[in-house]
């Protein structure tokens, strides 16, 4: 009896801790960089995310393979010559929310949040921090933050014969409608 | 000389050409090619749990033909940046497979064939996974992709 006791007082912890999860597999992820030639933007609307809000954790995980870009030539040399998907085929963050205690999960409104934690990119994992805002609206989280890297950070390489005309820093947007896990 | 300029204008011409056509080139979609693999969700699910490098090195670029029960129709963005895109299940909870497709043109047919046995192929992009996140499932990804009407055509 003491067992099922203890059982259904495990599983009672388990779904509760469940329920502080959110998820979504439909993230957007874009980046922008202006550049003499043309201006360079992708987008990718397949980004698998998951937010803990009891420990503020916070992952992403996306194919660079799924970043659309408005020319097929554009997406072509991003793949091949300079993310080198082939190789590197994901990119992924995993980081914390370090002031989620300031978010009141269960009230509808607009939390100014603070991310810190690692993103990798071409094989190159380096520690980024961005200011964001997540939107609390019922059972739904929206996540959105900007922030910018240097390619060169990622040992991504920038061919010497446009080396002047692309820009070392990509501005990079997050916009990602999470729901609270079932 | 005015054979040597028109010869260079016509040089000219015809890079200017090139650059032009590479530039605004249309992208390849699967609906040109033939079907290079014919797996179910889960025989590719199997093969990247035993070796995932191995299975992405084998698949990937190729054009992937999957049958399955067409669970959902998925758009997401507005205007040029719209995407389309249809998921079939695994028999594997949370195992899905995500096909984007290179228009709108088959939005009404997909949605007509939601909740059916559909046969669709696409250009393999990765499988979006992180053992870091279990619970999120896995999702194999695929670009340009099309639908076929019927198996006996491929």
């Amino acid at each position: 009896m003491n067992k099922i006791i203890l059982l259904a007082v495990f599983a009672l912890f388990a779904s509760a801790a469940s329920a502080q999860k959110y998820m979504t597999k439909t993230g957007k992820i874009s980046f922008f960089s202006k550049t003499k030639i043309e201006d360079i933007s992708a987008i990718n609307t397949s980004i698998s995310s998951i937010i803990d809000a009891s420990t503020g954790d916070m992952k992403f995980v996306g194919l660079m393979k799924s970043f659309k870009f408005p020319k097929p030539l554009m997406e072509e040399h991003f793949n091949e010559n300079y993310v080198e998907s082939d190789k590197f085929p994901k990119t992924t963050f995993a980081g914390k929310i370090t002031n989620v205690s300031d978010v009141n999960f269960s009230k509808d409104g607009k939390y100014p949040v603070q991310v810190a934690g690692i993103l990798e990119i071409h094989g190159v994992k380096k520690n980024v921090e961005s200011k964001g805002t997540l939107t609390v609206k019922g059972n739904t989280l929206l996540a959105d933050t900007k922030f910018s890297i240097l390619l060169s950070d990622y040992n991504i390489i920038i061919p010497t014969a446009v080396k002047k005309t692309i820009n070392n820093s990509i501005e990079i947007t997050v916009d990602v409608d999470y729901s609270k896990a079932p | 000389m005015k054979k040597i300029i028109i010869l260079l204008l016509l040089i000219l011409i015809g890079v200017f050409g090139v650059v032009y056509w590479q530039w605004n080139k249309p992208r390849e979609t699967a609906s040109n090619r033939k079907s290079e693999v014919i797996i179910s969700i889960d025989s590719l699910y199997s093969a990247f749990q035993s070796n995932d490098s191995l299975a992405f090195a084998t698949y990937q670029n190729k054009v992937i033909q999957i049958s399955g029960l067409l669970d959902r129709v998925e758009r997401q963005g507005d205007g040029a940046n719209q995407s389309n895109f249809a998921v079939l299940l695994s028999k594997t909870d949370g195992i899905e497979a995500k096909f984007s497709f290179p228009d709108t043109s088959s939005n009404s047919i997909l949605s007509n064939l939601v909740k059916k046995n559909v046969v669709l192929k696409g250009f393999f992009a990765g499988f979006n996974y992180d053992a870091m996140m279990p619970e999120m499932g896995g999702t194999f990804e695929f670009n340009q992709s099309a639908i076929i009407q019927n198996k006996t055509h491929e």
